[in-house]
């Protein structure tokens, strides 16, 4: 109990250390001017104007933005890979005729896409969200049709020996084996589609953090510039700690039985 | 037999044959099996590993159909498991759900058979008595041992008050003294509920101690080899009957029949 405590605490100091370590190369970097003063603001002048962000109206439009695709275009993904994946992972068929189109459309990156959103949609709000829905879908769906071949084969003897209803079926068996791997898919696809957002706001030019940093960067505001990079940083980390958080809520036996560390 | 309990079936196998598909085309693993299980009666089902018993059992549970050949239960041909069946796995584990409690776990079918709440809730706690697991029902399945999974397994098929209950193998895996202990529970649940029982085991000791009667399969493709009638009296006790030299003369007839 106690031996846990501590390991736990060691591991949180330990990963804020990498943090602390990180900040001060930047300051000894700053002193020893190893780093033109020009593109690479100081530390404090970047922390400055990373607090005077948050009053700035357009920023947090802005940062509203970048959330807001970010989930919506996850949660279409989701749905479309639930549907889709539960299909192709029930049916050895449909599975086996698909995996050549699934393995085609999985390694383009959406990046390169971003020239079609914009011709489709131009800088609205579904340029991004589109790329984050073609992007992610594919990560999800992977590990919803892996959770579903995953079920167990004498669980699914002993509901059929039992007679389940298709409903308790479903709700006791399918959906809870499909669970701890969806989990996982969903904290992959959710830093995913973060970076899509910001990639698509970058390059495309829709409203959002993205757009920020492009529009500071050639307004020469590097201090506001780094400012919202950090920013995006923490929103990666917080998203990842928020799925993290939820799978121990959602399939708390997953980690009790295998100490998954997710 | 308790008014609650259902009338023992009779089930019976013929020419029950199973190939599955291999490399080199089709293996044959069962060939032309034909034996009977009296209603009410205990029948074990003893081969080697690898024999084909738990094919077999899945074919008389109807969760797989025989490539040749039918079975029957009450003069009904089987094609699906059928109402009134208790099972028990050999991978027990794996067949109970990890994200249920252990109460949750043997109350789920009688939810799908659609008992009221009140009767499950005696159901439930009766069945879990009965194997000595009322303490632990707030439990989940992989916070318990073996044993204590294989006796969750057990009460969550005795809930169903099933008409035929089959076990795979149901002490393979647990230490001498807690087989001995469950294999008198099959024997203690019989006798209070009366219900058909099927019992598949590698050991020829244990599928004379449970039995009223023991199929042996034996060879390749496996066949019945005999069917033997096992007179011991009941209740038994593990020393005094083990000690039987009646228990002796059987061991040896189905020694030689396995050997054949
Ligand atoms: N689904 C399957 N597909 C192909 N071959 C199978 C399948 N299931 C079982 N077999 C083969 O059939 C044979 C009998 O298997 P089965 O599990 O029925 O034997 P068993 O007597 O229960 O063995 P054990 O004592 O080890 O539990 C084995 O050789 C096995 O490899
Ligand atoms: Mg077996």
């Amino acid at each position: 109990m106690t031996s846990t405590y501590i390991k736990k605490r060691i591991r949180a100091t330990t990963s804020f250390a990498g943090i602390v370590i990180a900040l001060l190369v930047w300051v000894i970097a700053e002193d020893a001017r190893l780093l033109p003063r020009s593109e690479f603001p100081s530390l404090s002048s970047t922390a400055s104007a990373f607090l005077a962000q948050f009053q700035s109206a357009s920023f947090v439009s802005a940062l509203a933005a970048t959330l807001s695709t970010w989930a919506v275009g996850l949660a279409v993904a989701l749905a479309i890979s639930l549907l889709i994946g539960s299909f192709l992972g029930s049916s050895a068929r449909a599975f086996r005729s698909s995996w050549l189109i699934v393995e085609f459309l999985k390694p383009i990156p959406p990046v390169a896409l971003i020239p079609l959103a914009l011709l489709l949609y131009g800088t609205s709000f579904w340029m991004p969200t589109g790329l984050i829905i073609f992007g992610t879908v594919w990560p999800l769906l992977v590990h919803v049709i892996a959770g579903i071949r995953g079920v167990d084969p004498v669980a699914l003897d002993s509901s059929r020996a039992y007679r389940l209803t298709r409903r308790h079926t479903l709700r006791y068996l399918i959906l809870p084996s499909v669970l701890p791997s969806l989990m996982t898919g969903l904290r992959i696809a959710g830093s995913l589609g973060l970076a899509i957002a910001v990639t698509a706001e970058l390059i495309g030019g829709s409203t959002g953090l993205g757009n920020f940093v492009a529009l500071d960067e050639s307004a020469s505001k590097y201090a506001p510039m780094y400012a919202v990079i950090i920013f995006t940083g923490l929103i990666g980390i917080a998203i990842n700690s928020l799925f993290k958080f939820l799978s121990r809520k959602i399939v708390p036996w997953h980690h009790e039985r295998f100490g998954a560390s997710l | 037999m308790t008014s609650t309990d259902a009338t023992p079936v009779e089930l019976t196998a013929t020419d029950l044959t199973v190939t599955y598909p291999s490399k080199s085309g089709q293996v044959n693993v069962l060939d032309k099996l034909t034996f009977e299980v009296p209603a009410g009666e205990i029948v074990s089902i003893v081969g080697p590993s690898g024999a084909g018993k738990t094919s077999l059992l899945r074919c008389l549970s109807g969760l797989m159909l025989p490539s040749a050949g039918r079975v029957e239960i009450d003069h009904l041909e089987i094609k699906e498991p059928p109402a009134g069946l208790g099972i028990v796995f050999q991978d027990y584990g794996r067949s109970l759900f990890p994200w249920m409690d252990v109460r949750s776990n043997v109350e789920l079918p009688l939810r799908s058979m659609g008992i009221s709440r009140n009767e499950r809730m005696g159901l439930v706690s009766s069945s879990l008595a009965e194997v000595g697991l009322e303490s632990f029902e707030a439990l989940y399945p992989w916070q318990l041992s073996g044993g204590m999974q294989q006796r969750v397994a057990i009460a969550r098929a005795l809930a169903c008050r099933p008409k035929v209950l089959m076990m795979d193998e149901p002490f393979a895996s647990v230490d001498a003294q807690t087989r001995f202990d469950l294999e008198d529970l099959v024997l203690k649940v019989h006798s209070t509920h009366g219900m058909t029982v099927i019992v598949v085991t590698h050991d020829i000791d244990e599928s004379i101690y449970l039995a009223q009667r023991v199929v042996v399969l034996g060879g390749k493709p496996s066949t019945v080899r005999e069917v033997i009638r096992v007179g011991l009296d009941f209740p038994r006790e593990q020393i005094s009957t083990r000690g039987n030299p009646e228990f002796g003369n059987l061991r040896a007839q189905l020694f030689s029949a396995l050997r054949r």
